[in-house]
């Protein structure tokens, strides 16, 4: 583990998706007057939840805290606050550029683009800042009123443009009824975690947080203000004797991307549909799972198709011990093409060798974390249920519905926007010729494809479209909390 | 004394595989000289790496722009980029025998503006040339704009005369043409149609239980795959060991004049001007790249002086190793670049390198690691290369971005296909030309 020095530094978002809180804001806020702006920082900061240890009860039972406050801010909202040009200009250049002037690279076109996204986006209030507020049902009311009050009293300084209501299903289920946040990357020095580590899936702490060393062995770009312009010695300097001059603003800081996405649920269960041969309603309905699945790579429990190919199997959730080129090479049992093998296609990249595949792959990792909006179409149990025949003829109700994503990486042009790129929306992804991600791919046209290796000739899914459409999204950048403290006195 | 243990042996070694390899090199050079044809009346071209016959061959002019038309040219340039199926300079559909060309412009004080063309391509010189005259209506517009150009009618003279041989080169599919590769991809992609008929698998099982019985193997064929895996495993055992000969002596230069680990790359910062420029500059590059397919990268490199030779030789073996150390498809075990060569100017001065690879030069930079031995021992040799080399991948990564030259325009024969694609295609295609025959062959593709 860090030093418990550092660990009350760091945003506590990345050390925990803070499961058992059942209900979430996000407060999207813009900074209008510099000093009202930094008198309101001053009274957030002490609420922020850091990654410092849970206590224990007289029991020793950990207490998890009750309501998790979160803050990162765009890079308009650094540069108003009026931080030196140097940690401005120091900054990665997509975080300067921002998530919407980036939708070429993430493929947010067509029902995607920035110009239709409720926050964001060219057409929306500018955004200076995200805070994210967690909280257990028995808190939240008090906790949100709590900090609608703390804008209100900035009095005009800090004005909240837009807000977003999020929740967590029991089940741990996206509306597309599958299981979501299974095989998370364990950091090393921050995951509080419990359950036996798979080797190849510890990945160091500077994939996550600046300051640390990442998978290079070296570390991720910082920003840095002059020694003159940190008068009261708030940041931390460098080791680097070779850099004097320089105090590292980004130390135990992260960046957080935001994204809203929509889900037709319908339109996508219709899909497989189509592509189904089975005469009979309960064949259908198992043959769209078993597709749906495919696709997937995951079972709807969680469970990985490398390690049980035929059917679903719950034992296995959680299971993330497994590899791709060893266990399965050709993509039998979890296709090449699936949504899981190019998230993270641990040991199977092909244009490199099999032990540099683990380690690249290391180097793309994102932490994951999300909550949903819009109630479920249908009931996840149903899968379960014998005599409950959804999804099959399911119909859309015009809800909207879908998840608030966020990852957290130390860079985002490596590891978050790479994954959305050459991963996901690359229709020539790891030897593929024409197929994108069957479940969050740019399938603009309506017409894309998804193979699914089969003996004696594969068996291909088509006329997949956009099923998952971005609705808002932002670059954040979650400083430590030695560096919000220099944020209000800079 | 326990210094002496230790010493003597790694240079005895390095002696003893740097003589293998210098030999090995030199019946190389000369196997391939007996069948190897020169381009005519250029001398340049005599100091050129032959390659063996059949294979694709490099095609690198430079010449001086004239005072004050550098940007007209670019303007050119960018204009056929903008409109590649009907503009009045180009027409790329006349283009056979060219793999990947770049067209641009390169700078350097003592040498003023110079366009420079490259291009890979199968054929002879002289073939080529003619080609690229037919396929460019607009040749005068491009090319007069050079000193050294007179006119159409002189074209092949003025390419004899601008030509720049390369000195070290590496394809990925060194015996593919273009055409080739296309047909190929065709086979691939009726078979492709074919199994598109049949969305449920069970509906084809009978059909290929049918070709099953078409498809007799028979004897010789039999010992023909035995022969075959044999020496496959012989070609493999040979690679291995050229590979291993190739990592040791790419680490040895590699360590040699290199800083040890430095701790952090913080001193990757400039002033704010310089972040802005840098910063435009990668907007600019980014602008000319595709987002997915295939993308060139262009660098003008300033050597060392005291370097030139060793960098000379690393190319030399560099060259031997891409002859018989790699399968096809694969550089140092990365399969992602289609060809790769550098090409030496004005006498040992600068070194323009180009590459032809598959996806996006900055998010592919960490698949890199793999070659970072080979790039630390070619770049250390250059002026301005990070004294940490690729340890710090952030600091290269700046370096190189900064160094890398925007491209105005930029062809490719085949700009869908991967290099893992053209591998896949190739065993498509001999698969069926070994398993089944000609005549099933050609029977399958009557059925599309």
């Amino acid at each position: 583990m860090l030093p418990d020095s550092q660990l009350k530094d760091i945003q506590g978002f990345v050390a925990s998706g803070y499961d058992y809180t059942s209900k979430a804001t996000y407060f999207f806020l813009q900074f209008k007057d510099q000093k009202k702006s930094k008198e309101w920082l001053g009274k957030i900061i002490p609420k922020i939840t850091t990654t410092e240890r849970w206590p224990f009860d007289e029991n020793g039972r950990v207490m998890p805290p009750k309501t998790v406050l979160h803050l990162g801010f765009t890079h308009e909202g650094l540069v108003a606050f009026g931080l030196p040009e140097s940690a401005l200009y120091s900054a990665p250049r997509e975080f300067i550029d921002g998530m919407a002037n980036r939708k070429h690279i993430l493929g947010d076109t067509g029902s995607s683009d920035p110009e239709l996204w409720d926050v964001g986006g060219p057409k929306n209030e500018i955004v200076h800042a995200l805070m994210l507020l967690h909280a257990t049902d028995d808190t939240y009311d008090e906790a949100y009123k709590a900090h609608h009050k703390l804008i209100k009293d900035s009095k005009g300084g800090v004005v909240l443009v837009h807000e977003e209501n999020a929740f967590r299903e029991e089940s741990g289920r996206e509306p597309f009824g599958f299981s979501d946040g299974v095989g998370q990357p364990v950091v090393k020095g921050l995951s509080f975690t419990s359950k036996p580590v798979v080797s190849g899936n510890v990945v160091n702490t500077g994939e996550f947080v600046l300051g640390y060393l990442n998978e290079f062995g070296v570390y991720s770009p910082t920003m840095v203000v002059p020694i003159d312009k940190d008068p009261n010695n708030l940041l931390p300097g460098f080791p680097d004797p070779q850099n004097p001059g320089y105090r590292d603003f980004g130390r135990n800081g992260m960046f957080l991307v935001y994204r809203k996405l929509k889900q037709d649920v319908a339109a996508f269960w219709q899909a497989i549909e189509a592509n189904t041969f089975a005469p009979t309603e309960k064949g259908k309905k198992a043959e769209m799972l078993w597709l749906s699945a495919k696709l997937m790579g995951r079972w709807p429990s969680g469970a990985p198709l490398v390690m049980s190919p035929d059917h679903d199997d719950p034992s296995l959730a959680l299971a993330d011990d497994f590899l791709y080129e060893r266990d399965d090479p050709e993509g039998f049992r979890c296709p090449v093409g699936s949504h899981v093998r190019r998230a993270n296609p641990r040991d199977s990249l092909q244009n490199i060798s099999w032990g540099d595949s683990i380690h690249t792959s290391n180097t793309r990792r994102i932490l994951r974390r999300a909550r949903l909006f819009g109630e479920s179409l249908f009931p996840q149990s149903s899968f379960s249920d014998e005599n409950d025949m959804r999804p099959v003829g399911l119909k859309d109700d015009g809800v909207s519905r879908g998840i608030h994503f966020f990852a957290i990486n130390a860079e985002t042009d490596r590891q978050f926007e790479f994954i959305q790129k050459i991963w996901i929306n690359n229709a020539g992804f790891n030897n593929l010729y024409d197929n994108k991600d069957a479940y969050v791919g740019n399938n603009d046209s309506g017409n894309g494809v998804m193979t699914i290796p089969h003996v004696p000739v594969r068996r291909q899914v088509s006329g997949l479209g956009r099923f998952v459409d971005v609705r808002g999204g932002g670059y954040f950048f979650m400083p430590g909390m030695a560096a919000m403290r220099y944020m209000v006195e800079c | 004394m326990p210094k002496k243990d230790n010493q003597p042996k790694l240079p005895l070694r390095l002696i003893a595989v740097s003589s293998i390899a210098i030999g090995a090199y030199l019946i190389n050079q000369w196997v391939k000289r007996a069948s190897y044809r020169i381009p005519t009346q250029n001398f340049q071209a005599r100091r050129e790496m032959p390659p063996p016959p059949g294979h694709q061959k490099i095609l690198t002019l430079v010449a001086t722009v004239k005072p004050g038309q550098e940007q007209a040219l670019n303007d050119v340039l960018y204009s056929i980029s903008h409109n590649r199926e009907n503009n009045p300079y180009m027409n790329f559909s006349k283009i056979k025998s060219i793999h990947f060309a770049r067209w641009l412009t390169i700078y350097d004080e003592l040498n003023g503006h110079r366009f420079v063309f490259s291009c890979t391509y199968n054929g002879e010189f002289e073939a080529v040339i003619k080609e690229i005259a037919d396929a460019t209506p607009g040749l005068d517009a491009i090319w007069g704009k050079c000193t050294e150009y007179t006119g159409r009618d002189n074209f092949l003279d003025f390419a004899r005369g601008s030509f720049q041989p390369a000195s070290y080169r590496f394809f990925a599919f060194p015996t593919e043409s273009p055409q080739t590769i296309r047909d190929k991809i065709t086979i691939r992609s009726r078979l492709q149609s074919i199994a598109g008929n049949y969305p449920n698998p069970k509906d084809v099982e009978s059909f290929l239980d049918s070709l099953h019985r078409v498809s007799h193997v028979p004897f010789w064929t039999a010992v023909e795959r035995i022969t075959a895996w044999l020496s496959a495993q012989a070609l493999a055992g040979g690679r291995y060991v050229f590979n291993a000969i190739g990592d040791v002596m790419a680490r040895f230069f590699a360590n040699w004049g290199l800083k040890p680990h430095v701790a952090t790359p913080y001193s990757l910062i400039g002033t704010p001007e310089e972040q802005k420029k840098h910063v435009q500059h990668l907007i600019e590059l980014d602008r000319n790249e595709t987002p997915f397919q295939q993308n060139q990268f262009t660098l003008v490199a300033e050597i060392r002086p005291e370097r030139y030779l060793r960098m000379r030789f690393l190319m030399m073996i560099g060259a031997l190793l891409t002859d018989y150390g790699y399968p096809p498809g694969s550089l140092i075990g990365v399969f992602t670049i289609h060809s790769l060569y550098w090409v030496i100017l004005d006498g040992g001065q600068r070194a323009i390198l180009c590459t032809n690879y598959d996806g996006n030069w900055s998010s592919y930079l960490g698949d890199f690691a793999r070659l970072a031995t080979l790039l630390d021992a070619l770049f250390n040799n250059v002026k301005g290369y990070p004294p940490s080399g690729l340890r710090q991948v952030n600091l290269f990564n700046s370096w190189i971005r900064g160094a890398q030259l925007i491209c105005p325009l930029y062809y490719s024969a085949y700009p869908d296909e991967t290099v893992l694609n053209i591998i896949r295609d190739r065993e498509i295609a001999a698969t069926l030309g070994q398993e089944m025959g000609y005549d099933v062959v050609e029977r399958l593709l009557e059925l599309l």
